[in-house]
């Protein structure tokens, strides 16, 4: 196939589908005369056509008239709209509410994202569903743990909640750091130094206690496995 | 079938709330919307479908057409829009089966091996348009069947002139190779 044949090849579609001008008819039969490669081309194309010709659809359902008439009949327009045509059509004006609809969104969105967030922290630690919660201390200096080796995690996290309860305090929060567990809780001043102690009885304290309190006062503890159970 | 008569004097009434008026541009292109859906969705069911939700979706969006007398133009596009959403919900980019083609024959209809002639053709066919994509499909029923120019079609379809020649050209050229082998059938 030349450059000319190339460049015919769409006139030639449009001739084998009768849509091609008079003047550019004449040049691409004198074309075809000489070429046999588009002369074939131009059959094939003309077959194509035939088939298509022959083509119908099968008659659609008898009721289908009348379907689409009921439906359109019955149609509401308002009902299908998106929600916020509706909204904006409800407040009276295509523009006028834009703007404070979108700012009252995203004001709503961030709102939601404090009420989780917040909610969240307040929820007791043991409570199902919280889990890894990480929350700044600001610019307070991080705090140095009191840092644990336990034979079995999961059973030194139940005996130190048992702890900090029986000291009248809670657990704020806990999360995974490296291989341990850090447990935050909050006690009162008074029962510190007896949970420390009692704290200490877990497993085998690797860091000395001190600096173990974060920015909120709250007692920081890793408990760091030493075998295979881990609280998660 | 070409614009009805009466199309502009017709939308113009539609928009302001004649549900009579467009009822009667419904019954004007329900048969050709239903043929170009059929051509895309290649069963019965789906394209009859398609074309309810296709004038439904005129009906509602009636307000936005600038233009009344670009009626049939921008019901295509919303047919087009149809019917592509529905092969995106489908993922029927493959070739189907037609599973309902014209009724069985009945008295006075074409001899058994007429009949058996045009159901060969009619399923060489639809294994031919199976190897066209949706795009292509449109592009050809918008040159072929409906006799539209390229600036026609460009308009229907939204693209630009040099795209709808190159979807057709692709859509012959496809064709021309898929239905060389039953020359015999014709």
């Amino acid at each position: 196939m030349n450059q000319t044949c190339r460049r015919i090849r769409p006139d030639l579609h449009a001739w084998a589908f009768g849509r091609l001008d008079a003047d550019a008819q004449v040049s691409i039969e004198a074309h075809t005369k000489s070429c046999a490669e588009c002369r074939e081309v131009l059959e094939q194309v003309r077959t194509a056509v035939h088939f298509l010709d022959q083509w119908e659809p099968p008659l659609p359902s008898r009721d289908l008239t009348a379907r689409i008439r009921s439906a359109v009949l019955a149609h509401d327009p308002s009902r299908r709209a998106g929600v916020r045509q509706r909204i904006v059509a409800a407040l009276g004006g295509p523009w006028r509410w834009t703007i404070p609809l979108r700012v009252a969104g995203v004001a709503l969105i961030v709102l939601a994202i404090v009420v989780v967030r917040r909610s969240v922290l307040d929820v007791p630690v043991d409570e199902p569903g919280v889990r890894d919660v990480q929350v700044s201390v600001g610019a307070s200096p991080a705090p140095t743990p009191v840092d644990i080796v336990v034979p079995d995690q999961r059973a030194a996290f139940d005996a130190f909640s048992k702890i900090v309860s029986s000291r009248g305090g809670r657990l704020v929060r806990r999360r995974p750091v490296g291989d341990g567990l850090e447990v935050t809780c909050a006690v009162p001043e008074s029962e510190v130094a007896a949970l420390l102690k009692l704290v200490t009885q877990l497993g085998e304290v690797t860091r000395p206690a001190s600096g173990y309190r974060d920015g909120a006062g709250n007692v920081v503890v890793v408990l760091r496995h030493s075998g295979a159970g881990v609280a998660r | 079938m070409g614009a009805h008569p009466q199309e502009a004097a017709l939308v113009r009434a539609a928009k302001q709330g004649d549900r009579e008026s467009f009822a009667e541009l419904a019954r004007h292109y329900q048969g050709p919307l239903y043929g170009f859906c059929y051509w895309n969705l290649r069963t019965r069911q789906d394209a009859e479908d398609a074309v309810q939700a296709t004038l439904l979706k005129a009906l509602e969006y009636l307000d936005q057409l600038e233009d009344d007398t670009r009626f049939r133009p921008w019901l295509y596009r919303i047919a087009t829009n149809v019917c592509l959403a529905e092969h995106r919900r489908a993922g029927r980019l493959s070739p189907l089966p037609d599973d309902d083609g014209p009724a069985p024959l009945a008295d006075g209809g074409p001899a058994p091996t007429e009949a058996l002639r045009r159901r060969e053709i009619r399923e060489a066919l639809q294994r031919a348009m199976g190897t066209l994509s949706p795009i292509q499909r449109e592009a050809l029923w918008l040159f072929h069947f409906e006799q539209l120019p390229y600036a026609s079609i460009c308009d229907t379809l939204g693209i630009r002139p040099a795209t709808a020649r190159k979807r057709v050209f692709d859509a012959v050229e496809r064709l021309r190779h898929e239905l060389q082998a039953y020359r015999s059938l014709l």
